[in-house]
């Protein structure tokens, strides 16, 4: 029911802040807020609708291959503020590293070039803590397109509160912790290894013999994230826009329309066609 | 007195006679095909000649083949060049024209170049078209390296537009693989690219490294031998001076 008009509000499972259909007025839900779904904290949207509207004009702009009607203007008005479920975890990990590595140095005397390997092993061990790390908890979703989203600039995140949501679309998780967990797992400990690669400097080549991770999460932080979004349907495919509402980072699947690729290939083929042409007509 | 000199003219033309060229003042130039040695059958000699004529009144460049089983103690780039001087090849004021010897005794072959023929036929492309013949060549099959030398020759003396219109389908099909590569770059960036790195979340105070050693374990040197590799000619066209007191290019090489 919504609290002004007193009309009937038809919402998704995962719903927590919408508009009344009838009279525009911001509406949420609180239930689906609270318990164990009350967010700990949220970072406010920075980017007003217009400034999304317009990145979203200009980023179109950059895609040749991108059909017209999709860059058009009641398309760009369907462009809607959304609060995005995330777990952000902080871990604690351990990694353990032994590599080969080789230094090459080449030089010429006389009729001969001369090739010097020097042959090393390398043993890293060592703590480092992840702040933030997150992944995002709505099926919805799609997950590769979340973690493109980032980073978010955590400097800026607030305790929760309903008054954030006022305007915006809202929608609470339906992935648990638990199951995003493995994902977050699988990043810390490849961002691990890179960090112990990272301090093997002055190597021409390193082959990693041995390698081991041990993650702990400390803590969990249920965490709304500002989203602009786009959502289009082109022939029985679905795509979306999406756009960071903290910095403004844009990311999306873009329909690729077929009179296009062929307009630009037949006239890339065309003019590096002529250059050849012209240049070995030269040359030769 | 006078008998001696009788004896003297005789001698001079029995020698001249000796040497080809000089007792063939006659020579007929048309003919563009002279097969001394025998090393072509009567239909190969008039397929040569076609060709050889084709391409000389088209491309306006005189293109000669002889055969020879005996320079008479000349090298092989000398007779090349005077048979081209004395039995008054070329055309036009510079003599423009390009010669090969099949020399069968010496088992040698040479292409002699003259005037306009001196800029086109670089030392490069001489290499080029002896490495094209080499083979047949080594395997006596001379019609056939006569052959090939008159379509290189034929080739090189198109210009480079017309040139460049025989290499078409190669330009095609790299033209189609930039055209596809662009557009598939064009394709990939419909998609959001990755913005973060694997220090985004890492709190850089908290790194504690417990073990970091760069352990040396040996040296190996090998030594590789790089003085065979030297640079090609590039464009260039090396010239010599014959007896005749022109200047001549050419290259050959032994079969």
């Amino acid at each position: 029911m919504c609290p002004d008009c007193g009309a009937e509000i038809v919402t998704d499972a995962t719903t927590a802040a919408t508009f009344c259909v009838f009279c525009h007025n911001p509406t949420i839900i609180p239930a689906r807020l609270s318990g164990e779904y009350r967010p700990s904290r949220v970072i406010p949207f920075k980017i007003s609708k217009e400034a999304a509207q317009k990145a979203f004009k200009d980023w179109c702009r950059k895609k040749p291959l991108v059909p017209a009607e999709f860059k058009s203007r009641p398309q760009m008005e369907k462009i809607t503020g959304m609060y995005l479920p995330f777990w952000l975890h902080d871990c604690l990990a351990s990694g353990t590293l032994h590599a080969n590595a080789q230094k090459i140095r080449r030089w010429r005397s006389g009729s001969y070039e001369y090739t010097e390997t020097r042959y090393f092993q390398l043993f890293r061990d060592g703590d480092m803590r992840f702040a933030g790390v997150p992944a995002d908890g709505s099926s919805k979703m799609d997950d590769n397109m979340m973690d493109l989203l980032e980073p978010y600039d955590y400097d800026q995140m607030v305790d929760f509160s309903m008054s954030y949501l006022s305007g915006y679309l809202a929608e609470k998780y339906d992935v648990d912790k638990d199951i995003v967990w493995p994902r977050i797992k699988e990043r810390v400990a490849n961002d691990t290894i890179t960090q112990l690669m990272s301090t093997a400097r002055g190597y021409d080549s390193i082959q990693v013999t041995h390698k081991e991770v041990r993650i702990k999460s400390k803590q969990v932080h249920y965490t709304l994230l500002p989203v602009w979004m786009l959502i289009y349907k082109h022939g029985d495919k679905k795509y979306l826009f999406a756009m960071n509402g903290q910095t403004g980072k844009v990311v999306g699947n873009l329909p690729i329309s077929f009179g296009r690729v062929a307009a630009w290939f037949g006239g890339i083929a065309a003019a590096v066609f002529a250059t050849i042409f012209t240049i070995m007509g030269v040359i030769l | 007195m006078k008998k001696l000199f009788v004896l003297v003219i005789v001698m001079l033309f029995l020698l001249l006679n000796a040497l080809p060229g000089f007792g063939q003042v006659v020579l007929d130039t048309g003919l563009k095909v002279y097969d001394y040695a025998d090393l072509f059958t009567r239909e190969e000699e008039d397929a040569l000649m076609e060709k050889a004529q084709r391409i000389a009144s088209e491309k306006r460049m005189d293109v000669v083949v002889v055969t020879t089983d005996d320079t008479y103690g000349k090298s092989s780039m000398d007779y090349a060049d005077d048979f081209f001087d004395y039995n008054g090849f070329g055309y036009g004021p510079g003599y423009d024209g390009v010669l090969l010897l099949i020399d069968i005794g010496d088992r040698m072959a040479w292409i002699s170049t003259h005037g306009k023929g001196l800029r086109v036929f670089s030392d490069s492309r001489i290499d080029n078209i002896l490495d094209k013949m080499e083979g047949h060549l080594k395997n006596d099959r001379f019609y056939k390296a006569a052959d090939v030398f008159l379509d290189r020759v034929d080739y090189y003396l198109l210009s480079g537009f017309k040139k460049s219109v025989k290499h078409i389908p190669v330009y095609l099909v790299i033209s189609v693989v930039v055209a596809g590569i662009s557009v598939g770059v064009m394709a990939s960036h419909n998609k959001g690219r990755k913005t973060v790195t694997a220090d985004t979340y890492l709190d850089r105070e908290s790194v504690r490294l417990r073990d970091n050693r760069d352990i040396y374990i040996r040296t190996s040197v090998t030594k590789r031998d790089i003085s065979s590799s030297s640079g090609s000619s590039g464009g260039r066209s090396s010239t010599h001076r014959s007896s005749s007191g022109r200047s001549h290019g050419g290259g050959g090489r032994s079969f």
